[in-house]
This record gives structure tokens, C-alpha cells and sequence, in this order.
């Protein structure tokens, strides 16, 4: 260590006798526009600087500078040969659009040689907005992606389609890829009512998004492309004054509008039809003066539960972050909290995150990469469905007489039968049980990663990542003693413990060479082969008895353990993949790609698969006769076929076998449960496209047109088998489905001026699923669905209601799909197949307004074409559940004879099936929707430099404000995630909040 | 040179990686199971499958709730309260459909089991005292899934014994599309596995044996088919085939070699509150287990009869049956009472473990008592009334020390002995199988309770049979449906 210091002190006077000079020098771009922060290097020394905030710059220079470099994002850098020169002053030019890079998979690749269908998102589209993962922003932005929200739960998982819905059993979820980590995505947990992994990202560290969806640019990723594959980048350092930046939103959650049809009754009109009913029942005023009484009619309480349940949810995100570096080292660190709480009482989520993004060139050749995230994510998540304890459930099932508090203030419990403002019919009181019960998931994530590139050759790049994908997650629910689930239990606890560690190593060999007459062709390849394995292990753990506290939740306090397991589940992967693009002058492109995969998942008979795919590109505005057109500045014609796979089927379900667990007496016990296919494999798709990208007017205008066939075969199905043999199906890779559509993005600038300008986006997608081949060709029920070959694979299968009688007030239905006869039973009622939850058609809209400094952004998304259902009305239309509360709507209900009405008759107790599921409980689910409202003001340059700050914004901004819907008898939020069924979710929220944005 | 020394290296690197990986980095055995190859390795690798076997019966679809709910809903036992849970409702409507859930649950689980108990039947384990004593609880088990699947899909033997029954099965294959085989057939093949079982099974209740390869000794409990349990079966069997010779034999056989014994009055309200398994020959012949770890939670028996919050209490008792208990009569200590609307109403206090952190309630499948009244119902078919009032009066007597014994003849006395079972076994799952043999239609059978809705059954309904699953219709063109299903 001493004899160091020793050498670097000898050495110092050395370096300071190198002669010295200083360069100064202005850097402008074309319209003479000073260019601030833009990077002076010297080549040779890879010593440097950035211009100031006037375009200036000084470095001093030794001897052995020769070559001075000067770069800037969006500009072509541009390197200059100092000579004797002491003052060199630059323009850098726009860099040119066709320059632009777009991330694919393993890689990315110059626009006019990108010959498949991408959409991209940049870092500007996906930050400081109020979602939870980033796969809620897609929603409306990528053509040909559909994200419907299902729950307004913070932190909810969201089933995202790509091209329509490709598989039956297995996985249709994109593939997700960050920083070349193929994660672990969906819901990983385990007691969580909804949640997702994608959570645990901070969507304001990223830097890109891009959707790859055809063949061409899916097929590189194998056995696991086929559902698209979402390829996330987070943000980088570039070399240069360090830049911070704070981004903070603060705001209020509020129940967003429900439809008209949704009000529930108050206890008068309950009563009310209480009665009514009891009469139409055959009942006396006996009758009708027990039940009144019974159901709380003489108690004088009147609740408005929603009101109850719903509350103004705080909203916080605050994120900092710092970027910058030198010619060697380059940093992007961040921080952030963000925190929301639901309209819905007990449902909100919390996320601390950091990132480090950490570039080291240590040569020309080789240089290194560290990523590394950290994230802790809390959600608290009340149930859905039918649970006892759903807060959003106590609408329809606690009647508008039972009485949230007792005199005193207190929260009333009571469950004495005697008392009808109690709640002793099943249902809890949900102000109780959201504040002592317990559904917490706490999920910890770390992906990082450690990567080298090393340039072997001018034209040979070898590259190795190994990364890590790490989720632990701790589940806590607990059910308090005193009331709800846990009451008579003594409370009941149920924890489970989960960790996912999920490895994943990348080596690839990049080549490219130019060759042919005048070395015109040019060649990109790339090898590469990739191994990963994912492990899961959870341990559950259940106990009850607890101390008569509402404060102490763990196990250590529970008299009784009930429950405990422990299990895992694994999965790996490999895979040589290649891929090789030929252009000849970024004119004529010609690509292929190939994969080689093996899995776990797969069946030992059927190990490997091969998957593959072609395509090319023809920009037409290269061409010489284009020269001519000046309206036309670019124009390109691609296409492409190939093959994908969808692995995402159960790790371990082709293997045959004894499975335990299935305990008795007290002992340990097993039967062959499991009975396998040994020639189990992936499902496989197919998929041709057909784009035309091209714009007009020097890119005012611009558009993206694709259409393409997707078949995937092979889909898993049960089999059915002879339940004679003690199974009742084996899985089996035997279905088709079709999915044919277009996408059609616009993009304008219709106004550009020096301080107005607008810019316009548009999509529209059109998607039509069709079930090409079920096994025996038979008909699957899959109610409330049917499949059926020919038709939407999620056709409602559903009988027709034929409206009201008006003589008697019954319930009618067509008997058949000829619609020629009415019957008033129920089940002389043929199903038919009828309509789709999918839309036919959907997307987005966004307008962007900047004037001076302020900016108007609005978005909105649409979906037309699907039916909505709402999945719990059965319990709360008409009189076959007249303990339960009821819809307003019953209000229209017959009366007498001649009543023109679509409500029948109200009887107390009613048989007739009217609540049964049929076509009157199905909506059109067509929406427009303003999605997200923002008016911003960004403080003049003067006033920035001033505060020596380089950009500071302020915003207000509002999601969910305006709603259009087109059936008037919805009773639902017409937008209820892929499968279009309600199901006594989390409501959705509309915030206003604000917002800061420095930059400094 | 050096550049292609580099390239060599790489691509050492990566043979290296690629290598490493081959076929062994995809296998990865499952955490809950073990490849099934069809052997069994040892006689505690048999053990393990036999408690599998046995946890087949408590498929909510069979013991574990629907058998038993069946047996006195779809009868006159009980009723579904108004407000009910809306499970099960299809045994108090007669209206099952080819879809229905009920009949398709119990045709998969059952064949499931029986499907347990062939691998173990068909073993090639060399015999010992541990091979044979499962083997022949296994042909036991395999026994009563058929007697189940017969009498619940197939027209009953006393009424036409050359209908059509259900496929026997005894061994497994995967691409079998079995037709059904006669009624007669079947219960010839269930005979002959119980004669088998009885045969094969060495211990009686209370006795163990220990298995040589974890030197775990094996106790032979009430949870578990014991030698006379097999015969009590065999009883059960003939009783229902209206074989009353047999049916004696057998009956008598439990009777006088078992040890067994009623459970005394004083006992009877603990004997039901019990939850744990029994060793001392009290009562239960067999029953289903049920505990802490391994239960059906919400889907319990005793969660479909115990009142909220602990349970559904979606089954409440009907006048007709409470008002056959006498006031001095024990099994009334099991009925507790309730007010709906002010009609005094009935619940069935025989399963009271649905919150019971410890332990959860076993379900009976036969009991001593059953035995008894078996040898009094034939005794009395075979014209010797006076013993028939013997084993009569026994279970009378022992559930109502004030009671004188009955004294009738000829048919009232057959009818005594019915209603006898009828409160005796009640909530057992045993009355609907009483009109079932005795072809008799339901004449109580009603809808609710407050208000009385009649809803009698008559002998031609065809829904007293399970229909023959459409899931099995659809797969399996050798079978059949029965009449009245399309």
C-alpha cells in the first residue's frame, strides 16, 4: 500500500510536466438553439466535460489529445480532430428518426431494420402516473394489447392479452422480461385476494417498454413467446453532469361514478317491497307484519352501506433520482415511496423501492454492468366474491335496516336473532371486519443483476448476464375472535410464507459484417444460449384460540395450531437461440431467428422444441423513385411468419403421480391422483403479420398498420377419460383457437408552432377469436361460458329472457334460439351461445396540448363490441332471497295487469328462476372512458436558470373523471377485467391529485 | 492469434455451460408426489396408499357430506331451512338433471377410491399378516363404493335384480369404456370382496399390528374396516338385497363373535359429542375420519347441520320424525331446539365438532346398532317374531330405559322395526335407503317445514335414481342411461 502511495507521487509531477491546453468552444443545435449538459470528450483520454447552460464548455487537454467528441441525447454525436485549434464550436444535428433504436428481444435494433410488430413506450409515457405496476399504464397505449381492470384493489393483479386470447387452460399472459430477466410474474401469492409481482417495480425507473407481438419478434424467446412477450428496460447514466430529479403526487381516491342501475334500497323502499312480496306470495297481514319486524322494518334505521364502506383514499408517490457519470463510470440511483389507499375501507398498498443501474467501461472492450433493485411492497386486501367479510359484498347482503353502529358510537356486532338491525344472517358488519381483521401481503422483490461485454473483434461481441428475480412473500389472515369468519373459532390465523428465486444466466455472441458487391449487405447475427431455473417454497402455517385482544395476531398467541405444510414448485428452462438480419442499404431486410428450447414442464418423451421464424422489410422510401413524393417521408412494408410456444402449463403436470396429503386418521396417506401424459408438451402458435408503417409531412403524421392470423394448436384440454377408471380426464395437448385482427395506431401533430403545439395519438384494435378444435369435437362447458367449436372461445352460454308478462307479472324466456315461443319456466329454456366477453374492437386516445409552458394531456381508452355479466345478482333481483337487500331497479317491477315493465312480479321467496343467470344480466360492456386528465404548467427557461434548476412542472391530474357507457341497465362497472364478470371487487377509484416535477 | 485464442476460450465457456446442462437440469420431481410406475414397494408404502384409499370416503361427495345428507333429506328426516345455503337442494326436489353435481361427484369419487383400492388388491407384495390385512380392508373399501354407486344409480335389487347396475371394476385401465353389469352381478362381486375382506382382515377393533419396514404399529380403530365391520357390511349388503337368510347369518355373526356392544344411555349424549376415533368396541363399526389437520372445513357434515356462525345449519329436523322420540327417550339429548318466526324448530346435535380446534367429527358408516335392528328386520322376514322383538327391543329399550318394548306382529312389528331405524339412525344417512329396498314411496317427504309443504314420493319417480353422469355418457359409448334421463 505504501510503496503505491510512493509510486503515485513519483508519478504525479510527471502527468503535471504533460503540456497542457485549453479548448473552449460553443455546442448549438441546427436552429442555433444553445445545446446545456451536452458531453465533451476527448477521445484518447476519455477526460472530458459538459457545456453550460449557454452551450459553453472548457477542457483542458495534454498532449495526447487529438480527437474531441461531443454528444448529446437525440443528437448525432459528432467527433472533431482538435489540431492547433484552441476554440472549437459545434452544431450537433437531430439525430436522425431512422436511427432510432427499438428494444427487442436480446438486443435492439435500428428502426428501419425492425421488420416485426413492436409498440414501444418511453419513460415519459409510464412515469408519475397514480398505477401500481407498470402493466396497468399499457391499458389504451399499445395497439393490439387489451388491460382491462378487474379489481380497483391497489396492487391487483391484471390479466393482459395480447392479440387476443391464445390458450384455454394454460397461461395467455405476456411473457415479461426486465433487463433480460425473465421474472417471475402474475399473482405469486398465496392467501392474497389479488396481487402482483409487477407491484414490487417502481414504474418510474423505466426507461422503455416495447410489446413485441408477431412471430418475427416473439419467436427468439421460444417456448414462451407465444402470449407476446412485454420486454421492460430500466433507465441509465449517461456520461455527464450529474442530474437529479424529484417527481412527487399527492392526492385523494374517491368512488368512481356507478352506473345508475348499481343504486341499492334504502330501508323504506326495502320494506316496502318486502311486503308487496310477502302479499304476492300468498301471505296474510300475519305474515307481513312478522317479516317486517323480522327484517328490521319497525327499527327506524336506514343505512346507506355504500357510504359506509367507502371512504376518500389518500394518494402519495414521492420518487428521487440521480443519473450521471463519466466516460467510465455511469449511475442511475433512485428512491421511491408510493402509497394508495382504495375508496373501499381496509384495501390499500405501500411500496419502498431503490434502484441502482451501474455501467463501468473499463475498456473499448470490455465493460461492465450492475442492476440492481429492491423493493418492499405492503397490501392490505379484503376479499371478493361471496365471502362473508367483502366489504364491497355487505352491499347486496346486508339489508339497508341492519345498523352499522350502536348508540353509543361504537361498531355494533351484535348477532342476536332477536334484533333486526343486527347481523345475524351470515353477513358481517365490514366497518368491523376491515379494521380488526387481517389480509396483509408483504412482498419483498431484489432482481438484480451482474453482466460483462466484451468485444472480441471490431465486429464480435460476446456477452454474459447472470440475474436474479427474488419475491418473498408474508401472508397474514387472520379472521378476529369477536366477529366475522374467526367468531366461534377464537379467531383464526393463516399465514403463509413464500420465496420465488428464480436464476437466470444469458450468453450471447454478437456478430455483424458487411459483405456483397460494394460491401452493401449487412449482416447482424446473434448466438446465444440462456439457462434458468425458478424455485418456490412456502410454508403455511395455521393456528386459533387467541387472547380476547383485538391486538395480537401471530401465531405465538394462538391456542391451537390448525394448519401447517410446507411445498414448493420448481421450473427451468434452456435455450440456444439465434437470430440473423440481412439489409441491404436499410432498404430490402430479410430476418430470421431460431430457438431451441427444453423445460422441465415438458415431458420426458417430448423434451425439446424447436421454434422459428422469417421475415422481411421493404422500406419503400429508401428507393429512388421516392425521392419524388415529398408528402410520403417514410414508408416501409413488412411481414413475417413463424412459431411460438406457450409453456406457461403446470411444472409439474405430465408427470404421472402418487400425491400424499390426502391424510387420514391421522396418518400419512397417498393414492395416485395424478394420472399424467408422458408425451405432454407446450402449446404451439403460429402466427403471420403483415404491417405498413409510414408517415407524412416530415413525421406530422404518421401510422402503423398491421394485420395478422394467430393459430394456436396443441392447447392443453382435459381429455375426458370413463370416470370408471378413477379419472375423469387426462391433460392432453389437443385444442385450436384462432385469433385474427388488426391494429391501426395514428399518430398527428396537427399543430406545431414556436409556443403551441398539439400532438394526437390513436389506436384501434379489432380481434376475432375463433375455437377451431375441442377434444371429440365436443362442446366445454365452462359456465358461464361455452365452447364450442366455430364460435368466441368466450361465447356466455345463456338463456334469453323474453322480458315480462304483462298479464301476471311472471318471468319469460325464449324457449329457443328461434325466439318464436315464450315459456315462464326457466328450464324449458334452451342456452344459446351469445355474444363474447371479449371486445371486438378497443384501444385509446390521447390528445397532448402544449402552450407556453402549459401542457394538457388527456387519455382515453374504449372497448366496444363485448357483453358484461354481472356475476352476484342472482341474490339481488327479484324476491328469491328477500332477506338479502335489493337493487333499486326492483322498484320498476310489475304491479297489476297491463304493466309494461323488465322487472317481474316481487315474491317473497320466489322459485321462478328469474334471478337466473340469462340474458337480462348481461350488459354491453362498450365504454369510453377518460382515463387520466392532467394539466400542467412548466416554469419559463428564464425563471429555471434562475433558480438554477434545469426543469421544474407542476401538475393536476385526474383519473377515471368521465365515464360513458351504452346499455342503461348496467349494474356494474362495465369494465370487469379479460372475462367480463363481475365479481364483488375492490371498486374503482377516481383521483385528483397533484403533482411536482423538478429537475436539477 | 490471440483473437482466436479468445474465441477458443469463449466457446469452451459456453460448451461448458450448455453442456452442464442436459437432460438432468429439467428433471425436477414434484414436491407432494412420487412417479406413480402401478407398484407398491413395501407394506408401508400399502399403509400409506390404504389411508389414501380411506380418505376417499370422505369426499364431500361421498360420507364426508352428501351421502349422509342424502340419506335423511331426500327422505323425512329433515328439511332445508328457508334462506338456506342452496346446497344440495336437488335430494329435496327430485330434479336432478344428467349434469347434476351430486350424482357426478359420487359416480368420480367412488371409482376414484375404487381405483385406490385395486392397486393395493392387485399388489404383488409377497403376503404377510400386514399385505393381507390391507389387502382385505382394501376389498372391503372397494365393496362399499360399489354398494354405493348400486344402490344409488341402479334400480334396487328388490325390485328387479337383472336391471341394469355399474360397471364392476377391479383393476385399472386408462382407455376402459366399461358397459354396466347386471345388479345381480354387482352385488355378487360385492359379496364375494366382503366374504374376501372378512377372510383377510385378522384384527378385530382394539387389536394392532406393526408393519415391518417403519416398525409402525398399525392400530386397528373405529376409523378403520375391521374384520367385523366387514361383516356388518356383509349384513348390510344382504338387507338391502331383501336376502334375509344371509342377512341373519351375517348379523349374527357380528352379534355373537364381535365383542361389540350398544352404547348405554347414560353414554349416549358423550358418545356422539366424542370426535375421536374408538377402540372399545362401543357402537361404531366403522366410521369415516374426520380431524384437526385433515376435514372438509366449511363443507363438514356436521357444518351443514350445526346453526350459524359455526355452521350453515342448512338442515333443520322435521316435526314428523321429532315427534317419534318419547319425552324420556335418550336420542333426544342430540336434538336441540330452536325458534324460527315463532314456530318452535329442530337441529341435529349428533355432529357438534365443526369449531372444535382440536378435533372434527368422524362420520358413521355403520354402527352397532344397525346390526341389531338388521337381525330383528330379519328375523322378523323369516318369521321368528319373537326374536325379532329380542333385538328389537334391545335398541328400544336401550334408548328409552322407560320404554316397555314393543310388542306387535306380523306387519306392524315390520313397520316398528323400520321406524326404530328411522330414530336410531337419523342423520345417519340411512332412511332413504329404508323406502329404497322396501320400494315404498315417501309419503312425508315435504318441501318446508313452516309453512307445511307436502312433497310425497312416489315409487315411479325416477328420480329416486341418480341419473348416469352426461360427463360419463359422453366419453363411454357402452353404458347406458336409466329411464326417464335423456
Amino acid at each position: 500500500m505504501k510503496k503505491g502511495l510512493l509510486f503515485f507521487m513519483l508519478l504525479f509531477p510527471a502527468s503535471v510536466l504533460l503540456a497542457q491546453k485549453t479548448i473552449r468552444g460553443k455546442v448549438v443545435d441546427e436552429s442555433g438553439t444553445p445545446i446545456a449538459n451536452a458531453s465533451v470528450t476527448i477521445k484518447e483520454t476519455r477526460q472530458g466535460g459538459t457545456t453550460d447552460a449557454s452551450g459553453n464548455y472548457i477542457i483542458s487537454a495534454d498532449d495526447r489529445a487529438r480527437t474531441l467528441i461531443f454528444s448529446f441525447i437525440g443528437k448525432e454525436s459528432y467527433e472533431v480532430s482538435i489540431g492547433n485549434k484552441s476554440e472549437i464550436n459545434v452544431t450537433l444535428k437531430h439525430q436522425d428518426a431512422v436511427l432510432e433504436e427499438v428494444v427487442l428481444g436480446y438486443g435492439s435494433q435500428v428502426k428501419p431494420k425492425v421488420v416485426s410488430s413492436v409498440s414501444t413506450l418511453k419513460a415519459k409515457d409510464v412515469e408519475n402516473k397514480p398505477y401500481t405496476s407498470v402493466d396497468q399504464e399499457l391499458q389504451g397505449k399499445v395497439a393490439g394489447l387489451q388491460a382491462p381492470v378487474a379489481s380497483g384493489q391497489p396492487g391487483a393483479f391484471q390479466s393482459i392479452r395480447i392479440r387476443g386470447i391464445g390458450s384455454a387452460t394454460a397461461g395467455a399472459d405476456p411473457l415479461y422480461v426486465v433487463d433480460g430477466i425473465i421474472i417471475n410474474s402474475g399473482d405469486l401469492t398465496g392467501l392474497t385476494t389479488t396481487a402482483n409481482a409487477l407491484a414490487g417495480l417502481n414504474p418510474n425507473d423505466i426507461e422503455s417498454i416495447s410489446v413485441l407481438k408477431d412471430a418475427q419478434a416473439t419467436s427468439i424467446y421460444g417456448s414462451r413467446g407465444a402470449n407476446g412477450v412485454i420486454v421492460i428496460t430500466t433507465k441509465r447514466g449517461r456520461a455527464g453532469k450529474t442530474k437529479f430529479s424529484f417527481a412527487t403526487e399527492v392526492g385523494g381516491n374517491k368512488l368512481a361514478k356507478l352506473p345508475p342501475n348499481a343504486r341499492f334500497l334504502n330501508a323504506t323502499e326495502y320494506i316496502q317491497l318486502l311486503q308487496e312480496g310477502i302479499i304476492n306470495a300468498g301471505g296474510d297481514q300475519s305474515d307481513v307484519d312478522f317479516y317486517t319486524e323480522l327484517f328490521g322494518g319497525n327499527s327506524g334505521v336506514n343505512t346507506d352501506w355504500i357510504k359506509t364502506i367507502t371512504r376518500t383514499g389518500l394518494q402519495q408517490d414521492y420518487n428521487l433520482s440521480a443519473s450521471g457519470g463519466d466516460s467510465k463510470n455511469q449511475f442511475y440511483i433512485s428512491g421511491g415511496y408510493f402509497s394508495q389507499q382504495a375508496t373501499v375501507i381496509g384495501s390499500d398498498f405501500k411500496r419502498y423501492s431503490f434502484r441502482t443501474n451501474y455501467k463501468h467501461i473499463a475498456s473499448d472492450k470490455l465493460n461492465f454492468t450492475v442492476n440492481l433493485t429492491g423493493s418492499n411492497a405492503i397490501q392490505n386486501a379484503p376479499n371478493n366474491g361471496g365471502s362473508f367479510a367483502n366489504p364491497v359484498g355487505s352491499l347486496p347482503f346486508l339489508r339497508p335496516t341492519a345498523n352499522p353502529y350502536n348508540a353509543d358510537g361504537t361498531i355494533n356486532i351484535s348477532t342476536d336473532p332477536n334484533d333486526p338491525t343486527s347481523f345475524y344472517n351470515g353477513q358481517y358488519n365490514p366497518l368491523y371486519i376491515a379494521k380488526y381483521d387481517k389480509h396483509i401481503n408483504n412482498t419483498t422483490l431484489i432482481q438484480a443483476s451482474v453482466g460483462a461485454e466484451y468485444a472480441v473483434l471490431k465486429n464480435l461481441k460476446f456477452s454474459s448476464r447472470f440475474g436474479i428475480d427474488y419475491n418473498q412473500i408474508e401472508e397474514v389472515d387472520f379472521w378476529n375472535q369477536f366477529h366475522g369468519d374467526g367468531a366461534g373459532l377464537g379467531g383464526l390465523l393463516q399465514t403463509n410464507n413464500s420465496r420465488f428465486f428464480n436464476w437466470i444466466n444469458t450468453n450471447q455472441f454478437d456478430y455483424n459484417m458487411n459483405f456483397g458487391p460494394g460491401k452493401k449487405i449487412r449482416l447482424d447475427a446473434k448466438l446465444g444460449y440462456e439457462v434458468q431455473k425458478s424455485k418456490s417454497y412456502v410454508v403455511y402455517q395455521a393456528g386459533q384460540g387467541f387472547p380476547p385482544t383485538n391486538q395480537l395476531y401471530y401465531g405465538i398467541n394462538s391456542a391451537t395450531p390448525v394448519g401447517a405444510s410446507s411445498n414448493g414448485s420448481d421450473y427451468s428452462f434452456a435455450g440456444l437461440y439465434s437470430s440473423a438480419t440481412f439489409s441491404y442499404q436499410n432498404k430490402y431486410i430479410l430476418s430470421g431467428s431460431f430457438r431451441r428450447d427444453g423445460s422441465s414442464r415438458f415431458s420426458q418423451n417430448n423434451l425439446y422444441g424447436n421454434f422459428w421464424s422469417v421475415g422481411a422489410a421493404w422500406n419503400i422510401d429508401k428507393e429512388k423513385f421516392f425521392d419524388k413524393i415529398h408528402f410520403v417521408n417514410g414508408l416501409k412494408l413488412r411481414g413475417s411468419y413463424g412459431t411460438t410456444g406457450n409453456a406457461a402449463i403446470g411444472n409439474y403436470q405430465w408427470q404421472p403421480q402418487i400425491q400424499y396429503g390426502v391424510n387420514y386418521g391421522g396418518q400419512p396417506g397417498g393414492t395416485f391422483s395424478v394420472v399424467g401424459n408422458m408425451n405432454l408438451t407446450w402449446e404451439s402458435t403460429n402466427q403471420a403479420d403483415i404491417g405498413l408503417d409510414a408517415s407524412f409531412l416530415k413525421d406530422r403524421v404518421s401510422f402503423i398498420f398491421d394485420v395478422y392470423r394467430r393459430v394456436s394448436n396443441r392447447l392443453l384440454f382435459d381429455n375426458p377419460l370413463s370416470s370408471t377408471t378413477g379419472f375423469v380426464s387426462f391433460i392432453d395437448n389437443i385444442g385450436k383457437i384462432e385469433n385474427k385482427g388488426f391494429e391501426f395506431t395514428l399518430n398527428g401533430t396537427p399543430i406545431k408552432t414556436k409556443d403551441f403545439s398539439w400532438d394526437l395519438s390513436f389506436n384501434i384494435s379489432h380481434n376475432k377469436n375463433k375455437v377451431l378444435t375441442l377434444p371429440g369435437h365436443k362442446d366445454i362447458a365452462s359456465s358461464p361460458f361455452l365452447l364450442r367449436e366455430g364460435y368466441d372461445f368466450r361465447s356466455f352460454y345463456v338463456r334469453e329472457w323474453a322480458g315480462v308478462d304483462p298479464a301476471n307479472g311472471n318471468p319469460q324466456w325464449w324457449v329457443d334460439g328461434t325466439h318464436t315461443q315464450k315459456t315462464s319456466n326457466y328450464n324449458s329454456a334452451q342456452r344459446q351461445l351469445i355474444g363474447s366477453a371479449s371486445p371486438k374492437y378497443y384501444g385509446g386516445f390521447t390528445s397532448t396540448l402544449n402552450y407556453k409552458g402549459v401542457d394538457l394531456e388527456t387519455d382515453f381508452v374504449y372497448n366496444y363490441g363485448n357483453l358484461v355479466r354481472d356475476g352476484w345478482i342472482f341474490y339481488t333481483i327479484d324476491g328469491a332471497y328477500p332477506d338479502l337487500n335489493k337493487f333499486a331497479i326492483n322498484l320498476q317491477r310489475w304491479q297489476k295487469p297491463g304493466d309494461i315493465t323488465n322487472v317481474p312480479k316481487y315474491v317473497f321467496g320466489s322459485t321462478n328462476n328469474s334471478n337466473g343467470f340469462s340474458t337480462r344480466f348481461l350488459y354491453k360492456g362498450d365504454f369510453i372512458r377518460l382515463r387520466n386528465m392532467t394539466v400542467g404548467y412548466s416554469l419559463p427557461k428564464e425563471l429555471i436558470n434562475k433558480l438554477k434548476i434545469s426543469a421544474l412542472r407542476i401538475y393536476v391530474r385526474g383519473t377515471n373523471l368521465w365515464t360513458k357507457t351504452y346499455d342503461k341497465n348496467l349494474t356494474v362497472d362495465p369494465e370487469q377485467g379479460v372475462n367480463s364478470q363481475s365479481n364483488l371487487n375492490v371498486f374503482y377509484t377516481k383521483s385528483l391529485t397533484v403533482g411536482l416535477n423538478v429537475n436539477f | 492469434m490471440k483473437t482466436t485464442i479468445k474465441i477458443f476460450i469463449l466457446s469452451v465457456i459456453i460448451a461448458a455451460s450448455i453442456t452442464s446442462c442436459k437432460k438432468d437440469f429439467f428433471k425436477l420431481p414434484p414436491y407432494n408426489g412420487s412417479p406413480a410406475n402401478g407398484t407398491i414397494s413395501s407394506d408401508a408404502d400399502m399403509n400409506v396408499l390404504a389411508n389414501g384409499m380411506y380418505a376417499g370416503l370422505r369426499s364431500v361427495n361421498l360420507y364426508g357430506r352428501a351421502l349422509p345428507v342424502k340419506g335423511d333429506l331426500a327422505a323425512d328426516n329433515v328439511y332445508l331451512k328457508t334462506g338456506n345455503s342452496g346446497r344440495h337442494l336437488v335430494f329435496r326436489d327430485f330434479n336432478e338433471t344428467t349434469a347434476n353435481g351430486e350424482a357426478a361427484g359420487a359416480w368420480n369419487d367412488a371409482y376414484a377410491t375404487i381405483k385406490d383400492a385395486n392397486q393395493i388388491i392387485n399388489s404383488t407384495l409377497t403376503s404377510t399378516p400386514v399385505v393381507d390385512e390391507l389387502k382385505g380392508e382394501a376389498y372391503a373399501v372397494r365393496a362399499l363404493m360399489h354398494f354405493e354407486l348400486v344402490r344409488n344409480f341402479a334400480t334396487p335389487y328388490t325390485v328387479d335384480q337383472n336391471a341394469a347396475g355399474i360397471p364392476i371394476v377391479t383393476s385399472y385401465n386408462q382407455s376402459a369404456l366399461p358397459a354396466r353389469n347386471t345388479v345381480k352381478e354387482v352385488y355378487t362381486q360385492i359379496i364375494s370382496d366382503l366374504n374376501q375382506a372378512f377372510s383377510m382382515i385378522s384384527l378385530n377393533q382394539g387389536q394392532s399390528i406393526t408393519i415391518k419396514t417403519t416398525n409402525y404399529t398399525r392400530e386397528m380403530n373405529s376409523e378403520f374396516i375391521s374384520k367385523y365391520a366387514a361383516k356388518g357390511l356383509l349384513a348390510k349388503v344382504y338387507l338391502t338385497m331383501g336376502d334375509w337368510q344371509n342377512a341373519k347369518a351375517a348379523a349374527t355373526d357380528v352379534i355373537s363373535n364381535s365383542g361389540f356392544s350398544l352404547v348405554t344411555a347414560g353414554n349416549y349424549t358423550s358418545f356422539w359429542a366424542n370426535p375421536a376415533a374408538r377402540t372399545d368396541k362401543v357402537e361404531t363399526l366403522f366410521e369415516v375420519s374426520s380431524d384437526a389437520a385433515s376435514n372438509l372445513s366449511s363443507d363438514q357434515l356436521s357444518a351443514f347441520y350445526q346453526q350459524p356462525p359455526i355452521g350453515y345449519g342448512d338442515l333443520w329436523i322435521t316435526n314428523d320424525l321429532y315427534s317419534q322420540y318419547s319425552a324420556t327417550d335418550v336420542r333426544r339429548n342430540v336434538i336441540l331446539l330452536g325458534n324460527s318466526g315463532g314456530n318452535t324448530v329442530y337441529f341435529n346435535n349428533k355432529y357438534s365438532n365443526t369449531a372444535n380446534p382440536a378435533d372434527k367429527d368422524d362420520i358413521k358408516v355403520l354402527r352397532y346398532a344397525d346390526v341389531v335392528l338388521i337381525l330383528a328386520e330379519a328375523n322378523a322376514n323369516l318369521s321368528d317374531e319373537t326374536n325379532a322383538k329380542i333385538y328389537l327391543n334391545a335398541v328400544a329399550e336401550s334408548r328409552d330405559p322407560s320404554f316397555a318394548g314393543y310388542s306387535s306382529t306380523g306387519a306392524q312389528l315390520k313397520s316398528d322395526i323400520i321406524n326404530e331405524r328411522r330414530k336410531e339412525l337419523a342423520f345417519e344417512g340411512d332412511r332413504y335407503w329404508d323406502f329404497m329396498r322396501l320400494n315404498l314411496p315417501i309419503t312425508n317427504h315435504i318441501k318446508t317445514q313452516n309453512p307445511y309443504v307436502a312433497f310425497p314420493i312416489p315409487i315411479t319417480e325416477i328420480h329416486r335414481l341418480f341419473p348416469i353422469p352426461q360427463s360419463e355418457m359422453d366419453v363411454n359409448p357402452n353404458i347406458t342411461q336409466n329411464a326417464g334421463y335423456n
